[in-house]
């Protein structure tokens, strides 16, 4: 019998596809650090150029035209799919934190996060991903990037900051993604990059940051980027002054929340070509002004794991068991 | 349905009385030819039956009686997970089916096409029933039919019957969902109507399904959504018995199914419920299916935007008729899931955009004075058709306007779509406002008139929510929705990248970038490109 016995089947006869058709019926407590720390025992200036570390924090970066500026991290959907063909680039997504070979230092609870003793292990325990960026190092300057991700407490509650980018830019226009950009010759090393890029994007001046360290380089082929963790203090969301040209709006995501099974979600891609083999899954943080997801997820997702480690349940740990078990 | 078979019947009829000529031929005087026209004089039971009596032997009537709540829903879970909801419905016939939470978004880690298989494989062979024919001659008993649609996120088999079969109908469908044979014989045959498909669609003059396909494709990428519905000819060969059933044993469970029933009494359909869809043993039971395992996909679906298209001659598609030269267009930008708060703004919006066909007759109700016609289709000669069409799923949506011209002006027509598109965020008047709510609301309950639409809508609330909201409180909500939230859902549309898809000669499409910029320009422009010197 042929199909289309219901012809108002055919046309998603719901209420909602009756809405949805046309008419012609076609079918904490954050511990405020009294004094910056600036230490060149920052794991991240560790890396290849020790000879700029010293003034690496405190040299006030230079100007740059907006047209420079205009180009931020150039990573596409295309490095998101490369990034989930095969993993993260120069090292494992290995799990940070207590289980890292840690001193046993217990995680405080979720206001405590930003706490000096949380840092101090965080810190240690980023520290053992040194090694990582020496390939990074290796890689085109042009093919270099950092971003922060800004933690920062508003009204004494732990936050991570978020900024979207302005629909006008080239790359990535109207997306929610962390501070960040390419890095220029003269940038000393990837965390005067991100420094750099923080107080031309958001105009937070680079001395009032506290490094905590880098997480593993990010992405592939045509830009790689390391994220850096890096501690805003309190901050007033509407007194920031950022830059219009390249931020639209900024706005933060509280641990607690992040955290939250029920705002975790997640996104598994598909090769065009079908093998058998699903592609991994991405992060995606609901439940903020805006959907949190890409690249920024995945780094985010690499932060929280690293940072609140005894909180934080990564879905996407998860998943990629799921997809193991099933294969 | 009901209709359809009466008109059929009447059909037949009619020409029963011009064939045969007993009515026509001249009357003969002959005693014999005459007809007895009342049973008076032959020995009939009814016969002394004064007629203030009901005649024996005849069952009781049925009257509608008058309620207040015509929509009432129950609801009730059964301890496997599977939900019956139901309402009962002044009738004769009833439907009933059951509604998978399971499409082509689901197909991650699938060959895909599997929506497509298993709408053609549905209502095949069986534990119980041999073949195909069997099924359609036990539903033939009761004036019944049978349909199986997959989309991308739901799957839907349904049977139209007559009321005293429901529990045959019950114990088909049991059948047909969790016993299927899939023969050999069955699989190629599918894969032989497939294919025909594909071929049908490719030459066919109105390329809706493929464009639809594309600006899914275009907007959501490789991820849910965008995954193919219609199966790629590359695929076919791909599936087969073990995929299917392995796709099978992971979302043909009943914790991810409806049974939706309108037109039956509640308790009737849960007590067959238990008995047919409780501790059955689905195909997919055996060891060897067990063990292939597969894992249910819980994606979300994420929205990229961007361009697809597909060059075509389409010069010659349908030769000998007044169908012209024609490239197809579609211009869409995320919207939002049908449980945004939002979702009620877009379906006002999408009323007020409206349009059609530039030869469509037009008339009452069709909505010849949405902005797509007064705009658009009265004003450019060259426009073929335009309309506003919103998909809507569990998670994210698109609003679309699709619109074909002929290639050489395929440029002119993205200028005016994207210009519509930032229109929308401007000026609302109040009279095209209400008359695109009052069309919603009418469009609504008219549509709800109908038996097969309310099972439908049943099914896929309670298939999504747990629950269905009183078709009331949409009237309610439609009736809230002011040009404020017009201008506002408008706004955070075009927040959104532009997905593009098109098709036919595409030599005048402008590019992508182009379409990006015309979109946050204020008037809509695409950006200019002075061409004097350049051929």
């Amino acid at each position: 019998m042929p199909l289309c016995f219901f012809p108002k089947l055919t046309q998603r006869a719901s209420i909602w596809s009756i809405c949805a058709r046309q008419m012609n019926c076609r079918t904490g407590g954050l511990q405020r650090q009294s004094s910056i720390i600036f230490t060149c025992s920052s794991p991240v200036s560790h890396a290849a150029n020790r000879k700029i570390l010293p003034d690496c924090h405190l040299r006030h970066p230079p100007l740059h035209s907006v047209v420079q500026r205009m180009c931020g991290p150039s990573y596409t959907h295309g490095d998101v799919v490369e990034l989930l063909k095969t993993g993260v680039s120069d090292t494992q997504p290995a799990r940070l934190g207590s289980t890292s070979g840690m001193s046993g230092a217990k995680t405080p609870s979720l206001g405590d996060a930003f706490s000096v003793e949380n840092k101090e292990r965080v810190m240690s325990s980023l520290s053992s991903k040194l090694r990582t960026l020496r390939r990074f190092y290796t890689k085109d300057v042009k093919q270099r990037g950092a971003v922060v991700v800004p933690l920062c407490s508003v009204n004494g509650e732990p936050c991570i900051l978020f900024t979207l980018r302005t629909r006008t830019l080239k790359d990535h226009s109207g997306e929610v993604s962390f501070p960040g950009g390419k890095m220029d010759p003269t940038d000393g090393d990837v965390c005067y990059t991100a420094l750099r890029e923080l107080q031309e994007e958001l105009g937070i001046n680079p001395e009032t940051v506290e490094v905590w360290g880098n997480l593993a380089p990010v992405g592939r082929e045509r830009i790689t980027v390391v994220p850096i963790i890096g501690h805003l203090g309190e901050i007033d969301i509407q007194s920031l002054k950022y830059n219009p040209d390249e931020v639209a709006s900024v706005f933060v995501m509280t641990l607690s929340h992040l955290c939250r099974p029920a705002c975790q979600a997640y996104t598994v891609f598909e090769p065009h070509q079908y093998s058998g083999q699903p592609m991994a899954a991405l992060p995606v943080f609901l439940g903020g002004e805006h959907r949190v997801w890409g690249l920024t997820a995945y780094i985010l997702d690499l932060a929280l794991q690293a940072i609140v480690p005894d909180h934080y349940r990564s879905l996407l740990s998860q998943v990629k068991k799921e997809q193991a078990a099933s294969s | 349905m009901a209709s359809r078979v009466s008109r059929r019947i009447a059909q037949k009829f009619t020409k029963y009385q011009h064939s045969c000529s007993f009515w026509n031929r001249p009357r003969k005087s002959s005693l014999l030819c005459q007809r007895q026209y009342c049973s008076a004089g032959s020995a009939s039971p009814v016969e002394g039956v004064p007629l203030t009596q009901p005649l024996p032997g005849i069952p009781q009537p049925i009257y509608a009686a008058v309620s207040h709540d015509v929509v009432h829903t129950d609801i009730t879970t059964l301890d496997n997970g599977l939900r019956v909801a139901s309402m009962n419905k002044f009738g004769q016939f009833c439907t009933v089916g059951v509604l998978v939470n399971s499409g082509s978004r689901h197909e991650i880690g699938y060959p895909k096409g599997i929506a497509h298989f298993m709408e053609k494989t549905a209502f095949g062979e069986t534990e119980k029933f041999e073949s195909r024919d069997e099924i359609l001659q036990s539903l033939e008993e009761h004036g019944g039919i049978c349909d199986c649609q997959a989309s991308r996120d739901t799957l839907v088999y349904g049977v139209s019957a007559n009321r005293g079969g429901l529990e045959d109908v019950i114990h088909l469908l049991s059948e047909v969902v969790f016993k299927p044979k899939l023969s050999d014989t069955e699989i190629e045959d599918s894969r032989q109507a497939i294919l025909f498909e594909l071929e049908a669609l490719d030459m066919a003059p109105d390329p809706e399904i493929m464009m639809t396909e594309l600006i899914h494709a275009a907007a959501y990428k490789n991820n849910t959504l965008g995954l193919p519905r219609v199966c790629p000819t590359e695929n076919i060969p791909l599936i087969g018995r073990p995929t299917l059933l392995q796709y099978m044993n992971n979302y043909l469970v009943p914790e991810r199914m409806v049974l939706a029933g309108v037109g039956m009494d509640h308790e009737a359909l849960v007590d067959l419920a238990k008995r047919y869809f409780v501790n059955t043993k689905p195909t997919w039971s055996t060891p060897e299916i067990q063990e292939m395992g597969g894992r249910v996909d819980k994606s979300i679906s994420q929205y990229f935007g961007g361009l697809q298209k597909i060059n075509k001659d389409m010069s010659n598609i349908a030769p000998g008729t007044p169908i012209p030269e024609l490239a197809h267009v579609i211009l869409a930008l995320e919207s939002c899931g049908h449980q945004d708060s939002d979702f009620i703004s877009f379906a006002v919006l999408n009323m007020l955009m409206g349009g059609g066909g530039s030869f469509s007759a037009g008339g009452p109700g069709k909505g010849m004075y949405t902005r797509l016609y007064l705009n658009v289709l009265n004003r450019y000669h060259w426009m073929y058709s335009a309309a506003a069409v919103h998909y809507s799923y569990e998670d994210s949506g698109i609003f679309c306007i699709q619109a074909s011209c002929h290639p050489s002006m395929v440029r002119e027509l993205l200028e005016v779509i994207v210009r519509e598109f930032v229109y929308m965020a401007g000026t609302v008047e109040e009279v095209e406002l209400s008359r695109a709510k009052r069309q919603l609301q009418s469009m609504l309950m008219m549509n709800l008139e109908s038996r097969p639409v309310v099972f439908e809508d049943i099914g896929r609330q309670v298939l999504a929510t747990g629950n269905r909201k009183h078709p009331r409180e949409y009237v309610e909500l439609i009736e809230k929705v002011t040009a404020a939230d017009i201008k506002r859902v408008a706004r955070r549309m075009l927040q959104s990248q532009p997905s593009v898809a098109a098709l036919g000669d595409l030599t005048k499409l402008p590019d992508y970038a182009d379409i990006q910029a015309g979109l946050l320009h204020k008037e809509g422009r695409l950006p200019r490109k002075y061409a004097f010197f350049r051929r």
